[in-house]
């Protein structure tokens, strides 16, 4: 039989007879110092310090180690011989998550059959427990993996910084699911519908993992050569904003118009937070957007889409459910609230786009390592720096030319974020002409 | 074997390589040369699909590598100048895991790993790990790696920096009995002495261009370089040398020359015999190796007077 290479390796690597033997070793010593200071009760005691080790082997360790597994073959150069195998991007995908932490999860495990057989407190059934912890751990090791696949994606550098970025992200979407059903007992309203907390939380953790898992599959492929095209992440994009948008149903709006608005407006921003995050995890490499130019010159469609940037795509649902916002205003029973967030709405989507040239300027200067931070610091000063000034000196309304505020009129906020983005289009075309000159 | 088309690779603000082409024959060993900098890694990493270009096409075995990278990938093995190993993993177990890797049957993979180890000279370290190896054990058990699925091609990018002449002597051995396998080798390098040993033609890139691809003649051919100096100088010297028997081209000054001359030791005798018959005052006249080095220079010579026309 063929075992999984990937996985093989890191059973070699990580399952030792020694390890194998000092795991359980090392909890043991910590089960008994628990049960001895219960006095000498196998209970809440020992389940809480189960609980505690299953916590620091599965969302600290675990994802550390999912988070480096791929820079560490960056960085001993073994990345290319991977990349060169046969290995499936599913087999890598499932090889390198579930083996990198191989070791930390044969802890875990012990831990969580202590837990299971102790004194559980989470008021779950076992099997609940045991799918909502071992998934909130899976969930946070596969999202350290997919941040630091992103960034390697983005561009060949890793740091201890990053590491711990990639570590803060799996812990808090691992901790986010897991800490929602023990804190509140109010169930759970989606959609108009109630739903039981536990339920919901198991449901969407499993939708969340598979989503997550289907990322880290989807950049396997594109690094192991294969060509795919941008369907799976507008998907994504479709069932966020349907996931967030059924949130919106707070009692006070009865008015069916309005919660579809209000629920259209949730679908908005998380299209345009999408959007953000896209163009800031991607690569603006310019050689690849004039490979996809080139594309579309030659109308090689299925090969542009290949090339696609997924913020470009982000930012065609931006447009679609801002043109959805403003249609609706037309039908609204309160037109002039509805009418107020349709331009805001097309004052958000022209900032957006104010912002992304200039992140495309920056990216297509000299210096592109450092913009992404550089325009990080330009929209601080936009967002923040300028409109504070300027509310300082009573001039609110021309903050508004710098950031969607309601209340601006649409005559001031408009043309104002008009120009801005049309001054930042025709930089970045120039820039683009410059750099196509220096390179032929 | 292998066909490179009016290649171009791009790095933001950089052209690495601009409209490389060349094919390269079943059996070579290629060396690709040039400074520092000059496309070589980039070049290798696009033969292996490792980088899309900007244009171009890299057809392997008649192969379209950017329409199907991964078929490719079969027929390749690639070891990059910054290898890497898995350290705390034993020889076996590294060479294990390459054939796995590489699609080897399970049922096979110790057939192959055993084979490729007896072929690179490691049969007697398969339980060391791989990190206490030396470095020319390492070079040698990642050359195993890469042709643990015996690929039709393997490309190597500077496989002997770091080694002392002792290993690179036996690297030069070892690929030539690759390439008496059946293997295609194409070696990167930036010393050319080591090339010398068991290169068949030569690559020579310089700022992303191909400024030409020599064939390097093996000792059997009977055309050489031979040089020649007087100790007087001698204003008919290059017409006298022409019009000799076996001279078929001239080079140099009045007081000095070199010659490319067709013939055996014995017809080198005579045209020795011939040059002092003539009354020249000859003060040495020896054959000349055209080795990698002048090939070398002898391109960027040609290159640079060609960019001086222009």
């Amino acid at each position: 039989m063929n075992i999984n290479p990937e996985f093989r390796r890191n059973l070699w690597l990580e399952l030792t007879p020694s390890r194998l033997v000092g795991m359980p070793l090392v909890l043991g010593v910590f089960f008994f110092l628990a049960y001895t200071m219960d006095d000498k009760q196998y209970g809440a005691s020992v389940a809480s310090t189960a609980l505690t080790l299953f916590g620091l082997l599965a969302f600290l360790w675990g994802v550390r180690l999912a988070s480096e597994t791929l820079i560490s073959e960056l960085r001993d150069h073994t990345w290319d011989s991977q990349r060169m195998s046969v290995i499936g991007p599913w087999s890598m995908t499932w090889g390198k998550l579930l083996g990198s932490t191989i070791y930390p999860w044969y802890g875990a495990l012990i831990c969580l059959l202590v837990y299971l057989t102790s004194q559980p407190s989470l008021g779950l059934s076992l099997i609940e427990t045991a799918v909502l912890l071992v998934g909130s751990g899976l969930l946070g090791q596969a999202v350290g993996f997919l941040s630091s696949l992103q960034a390697i994606r983005k561009n060949q550098r890793y740091g201890r910084l990053q590491t711990t970025i990639f570590l803060v992200l799996g812990v808090s979407c691992s901790l986010s699911l897991l800490n929602w059903p023990f804190e509140k007992a109010s169930g759970i309203f989606w959609y108009n519908q109630s739903y039981r907390d536990e339920q919901f939380v198991l449901v969407s953790l499993v939708l969340f993992l598979a989503w997550t898992l289907l990322a880290i599959y989807r950049l396997l492929r594109a690094e192991l050569q294969l060509k795919s095209q941008p369907w799976a992440w507008g998907l994504f994009v479709c069932f966020l904003m349907v996931y967030v948008a059924g949130f919106l149903n707070d009692g006070s709006m009865i008015d069916g118009q309005s919660i579809q608005q209000h629920r259209l407006l949730g679908a908005f921003i998380v299209s345009i937070l999408l959007a953000y995050a896209m163009i800031f995890c991607e690569s603006k490499d310019p050689v690849a957007f004039r490979r996809l130019l080139e594309c579309l010159g030659r109308r090689e469609w299925g090969r542009a889409m290949e090339s696609f940037p997924l913020w470009l795509m982000t930012l065609s649902f931006v447009i679609l459910t801002c043109l959805s916002l403003v249609g609706i205003s037309f039908s609204s029973p309160s037109p002039e609230e509805a009418s107020q967030i349709a331009i805001s709405a097309m004052a958000m989507v022209l900032f957006l786009l104010r912002d992304f040239g200039i992140v495309l300027f920056l990216n297509f200067g000299r210096i592109p390592k450092r913009a992404d931070m550089l325009t990080l610091l330009f929209l601080f000063l936009l967002y923040g720096a300028i409109p504070t000034i300027l509310t300082a000196l009573d001039l609110d309304s021309l903050a508004g030319c710098f950031w969607p505020v309601p209340g601006i009129p649409a005559e001031v906020i408009l043309p104002a974020a008009l120009v801005q983005t049309v001054v930042m289009l025709c930089l970045v075309a120039r820039r683009w002409r410059y750099n196509l000159q220096m390179s032929s | 074997m292998i066909e490179v088309k009016d290649l171009v690779f791009e790095y933001p603000g950089k052209r690495a390589l601009n409209g490389v082409s060349f094919r390269i024959k079943p059996g070579n060993i290629t060396a690709l040369v040039g400074p520092n900098g000059a496309g070589k890694t980039t070049l290798l990493r696009c033969m292996a699909a490792l980088e899309v270009p900007l244009h171009g096409e890299i057809r392997i075995d008649g192969e379209n590598i950017n329409e199907d990278p991964r078929a490719c990938h079969r027929k390749l093995g690639y070891l990059s100048d910054f290898f890497g190993l898995y350290d705390e993993l034993s020889v076996r177990q590294c060479l294990l895991h390459a054939a796995a890797s590489r699609g080897i049957l399970a049922n096979e993979q110790a057939r192959v790993v055993e084979q490729a180890a007896i072929r690179l000279g490691i049969a007697d370290r398969l339980e060391i790990k791989a990190g206490a190896l030396s470095r020319g054990l390492r070079q040698r058990l990642a050359i195993a790696q890469a042709v643990v699925h015996e690929p039709q091609i393997l490309m190597l990018d500077e496989p002997a920096s770091g080694l002392d002449p002792e290993a690179r002597h036996s690297l030069a051995e070892l690929f030539l009995t690759l390439r008496d396998q059946g293997m295609t080798l194409i070696v990167s390098s930036h010393i050319l002495s080591e090339l010398d040993e068991y290169s068949t033609d030569m690559l020579v890139l310089r700022e992303g261009r191909l400024l030409s691809h020599d064939l390097i003649e093996p000792q059997s051919v009977k055309t050489v370089s031979l040089k020649l100096s007087l100790s007087e100088p001698c204003h008919e010297l290059q017409a006298l040398l022409s019009g000799l028997p076996g001279v078929s081209a001239v080079n140099g000054d009045d007081s000095s020359a070199i010659i490319s001359f067709n013939g055996d030791l014995a017809d080198q005798h005579h045209l020795l015999k011939s040059l002092l018959g003539q009354g020249l005052p000859v003060c040495s006249f020896a054959e000349q190796q055209r080795n990698m080095q002048s090939a070398y220079l002898e391109s960027v010579r040609h290159e640079e007077q060609r960019e001086g026309v222009q």
